[in-house]
């Protein structure tokens, strides 16, 4: 056990190295930043909607419009009359991007007979949603303005109800989720949970690829450096060698996942305010959308199944390279096994597809992990329990592969090179 | 007679191909015995195989009366072995190498003092010692990797070509050390191109060729037997090379 540690140590010492830890806080230092400017660009539009309104009317009808524009959120100012492009400029220096302009004769026009226009400028300067943010407001508030004088129209001419005209048939959309059933839209659901859940993918990615290059690297190198041959003849077993260096790979492939959680939260996080209403939320609680503690965990477990079949594997397929540069072109197949479920999760419901595509995917031990945070989200824990359990079994097979090829001549033979034979 | 090292008809196959033909050797406890032979000979494969590296087709090795087939774990804990070719890791310097390895060999922390101390002497770097390993030339690192090879004290020493790569000056003070381990009991079983090297240094000698051992003796005893001046002569005509013109 105390050979163990110091094995461990070392192992650790190989790999923090600057190459490695460089990049990993410059990642997650760059995710950061992103997450937060896309946050505070949003608060920014959010904060700061204001509207320049020219009110050549001055009429109730027109404090109506104002009104209802305070009530979506804009903060109104009054500008004077004048052409177009002037108005559009001041907009432009006040630093707002939308302005409205109230005619003459709004409010009698209303009254009467006609049809009078309100005219709306909205400035893009991008296009971005957050940086539109304002222009698409404005839009659904005229829809609004729109829909209150419609009513006013109507319960002053007739004496029908006026929502009934505006709306005669009251829909009620309800979705299901497992035996639950409540209130609201299927858009709610997904852009709450996609924007929930959608770094937990990118970020398996990342560490399962990092971790096998890691291993599969500090197998290389010791081939490399020469190294290998003395430290098999340490009086140190070979499960220890073999177990050490896929601890230390694990453990700096999982603080790379907990710096790049941080960072892809933060950046993702930036999004997710984005489509979160309140009503969304109150949806995604009534539902059970949310992640219990032991659903985390679970997700952890499978998450950590994950890096644990990668590392074996990567052990196996590294202590085939004769050096460093070899590593790449070996754990291809792996990456490769990594990219199909990581890529095919965003597109695919893999439960709907056909048996034998369907157990071809499933024989992938990594398309669990991807599928683990769905899976708990609607409280399916079963699949997500086999997922574990068939993770584990592949994983001891990998390791006994391991250890095998580290106990036999193999990890020595395989790296040998015949072109150094000399001639006597 | 204590025996240090048994080898019965042992042999090893790459793939097909065997490369050592079933060599038997006895070699007694405090002697230093030299592996000599042509390139691609066998001596390598042999002394891996002694050092638990490489598993025999057939035949057996016992180190101290423990088997290297049944019992590696036991034999990795009173052998050492220095590798034809081989490096220190990159990011240590050569300290903490030596502590590493030092450790890994004993859990008594004031014995892996005295490891450390002795492989620090033994290294004869001197303040470069506490540089990074990436930064020695290949004689430096040589010194380091010999220095953790002999400083923990095993039973038996197995060096593949110790002084390859190393100057006249810090070859001669390895063989000095080796001599001074073998007086102290230890057991040393090596191989080297260099017959002044063995002539000086080794009790007995194995000649290798294609595999087969051919002959054993002390150097004397070998020059007397092929009426050879010398070892490389010796190293010539046991090999079936026409004798070169005899030195005056
Ligand atoms: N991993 C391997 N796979 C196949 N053949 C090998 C391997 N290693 C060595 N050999 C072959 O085994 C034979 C003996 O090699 P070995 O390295 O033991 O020779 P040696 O006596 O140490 O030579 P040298 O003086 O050049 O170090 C050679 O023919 C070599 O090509
Ligand atoms: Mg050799």
């Amino acid at each position: 056990m105390r050979s163990f540690f110091i094995l461990l140590q070392k192992e650790l010492r190989e790999l923090f190295t600057w190459q490695i830890v460089v990049p990993i806080v410059l990642v997650a230092a760059i995710f950061l930043g992103l997450g937060s400017v896309i946050s505070s660009e949003q608060e920014k539009a959010k904060g700061s909607q204001r509207i320049l309104v020219v009110d050549n009317d001055g009429s109730a009808a027109s404090a109506t419009v104002k009104d209802l524009l305070g009530k979506a959120n804009f903060t109104v100012i009054t500008a004077s009359d004048q052409p177009e492009n002037t108005l559009v400029e001041q907009a432009k220096k006040e630093n707002t991007s939308v302005a409205l302009v109230i005619p003459k004769g709004f409010g009698e026009g209303v009254a009467s007979n006609t049809i009078p226009e309100l005219t709306s400028y909205s400035v893009i300067r991008s296009f971005s949603i957050s940086g539109n943010q304002s222009g698409l407001v404005l839009e659904s508030a005229m829809q609004a303005i729109n829909t209150y004088f419609s009513a006013q129209l109507i319960s002053s001419a007739t004496s029908i109800r006026a929502d009934r005209v505006l709306q005669p048939v009251a829909t009620i959309e309800k979705v299901a989720v497992g035996d639950t059933i409540a209130t609201g839209k299927t858009s709610q659901v997904l852009g709450y949970v996609n924007a929930q859940t959608l770094y937990i993918p990118m970020i398996l990615f990342l560490v399962i690829s990092f971790a096998a290059q890691m291993i599969a690297t500090a197998v290389a190198s010791e081939k490399e450096n020469k190294t290998i041959e003395t430290l098999l003849t340490m009086p140190v077993s070979r499960k220890q060698i073999v177990v050490t260096k896929m601890l230390a790979a694990g453990l700096v492939a999982l603080i790379m996942s907990a710096v790049y959680m941080v960072g892809l939260r933060g950046y993702v996080g930036g999004f997710g305010t984005m489509g979160e209403s309140e009503g969304a939320r109150v949806l995604i609680e009534q539902l059970g959308l949310n992640f219990t503690l032991s659903s985390y965990t679970l997700l952890g477990t499978s998450l950590f199944m994950g890096i644990l079949v990668s590392l074996a594997l990567a052990l196996i397929l590294g202590s085939f390279a004769e050096d460093v540069k070899g590593v790449q072109g070996l754990i291809t197949p792996l990456m490769v096994l990594v990219l199909i479920p990581y890529v095919l999760s965003f597109v695919l419901d893999f439960s709907s597809l056909s048996g034998p595509a369907r157990a071809l995917i499933y024989a992938i031990p990594f398309t669990h992990s991807f599928i683990a945070a769905p899976n708990l989200l609607l409280q399916q824990t079963t699949p997500v329990l086999w997922g574990i359990l068939y993770q584990f079994v592949v994983f001891i097979i990998f390791v006994y592969i391991a250890a095998k090829i580290f106990t036999t001549d193999r990890i020595v033979t395989m790296k040998i090179s015949f072109s150094k034979k000399k001639v006597v | 007679m204590e025996i240090a090292l048994q080898l019965t008809n042992l042999k090893k196959q790459y793939g097909l191909r065997e490369v050592v033909h079933g060599i038997s050797l006895t070699v007694p406890a405090g002697e230093i015995f030299a592996l000599i032979g042509p390139n691609g000979a066998g001596k390598s494969t042999t002394l891996k195989m002694l050092a638990t590296l490489l598993k025999p087709t057939s035949g057996e090795v016992n180190i101290f009366d423990l088997s290297v087939v049944d019992h590696p774990e036991k034999v990795r804990e009173i052998i050492s072995y220095l590798p034809e070719e081989a490096g220190a890791y990159k990011n240590m310097t050569g300290l903490a190498y030596l502590t590493f390895m030092a450790n890994l060999y004993t859990a008594n922390p004031e014995l892996a003092k005295q490891f450390i101390e002795r492989g620090i002497k033994l290294a004869d770097l001197g303040p470069r010692i506490k540089d990074k390993a990436s930064t020695y030339s290949k004689g430096m690192t040589r010194k380091l990797l010999l220095a953790r090879t002999v400083m923990c004290a095993p039973k038996l020493v197995i060096l593949d070509e110790p002084t390859s790569g190393l100057d006249i000056i810090n070859a001669m003070s390895i063989r000095t050390t080796i001599k001074e381990l073998a007086k102290a009991g230890l057991t040393v079983i090596l191989s080297s191109h260099n017959m002044l090297e063995i002539e000086y240094l080794s009790d007995r000698v194995g000649l290798i060729s294609d595999g087969n051992l051919h002959d054993v003796g002390s150097p004397k005893h070998l020059k007397e037997k092929y009426k050879a001046e010398n070892l490389e002569q010796v190293f010539m005509r046991a090999t079936g090379n026409e004798p070169i013109k005899e030195a005056a």
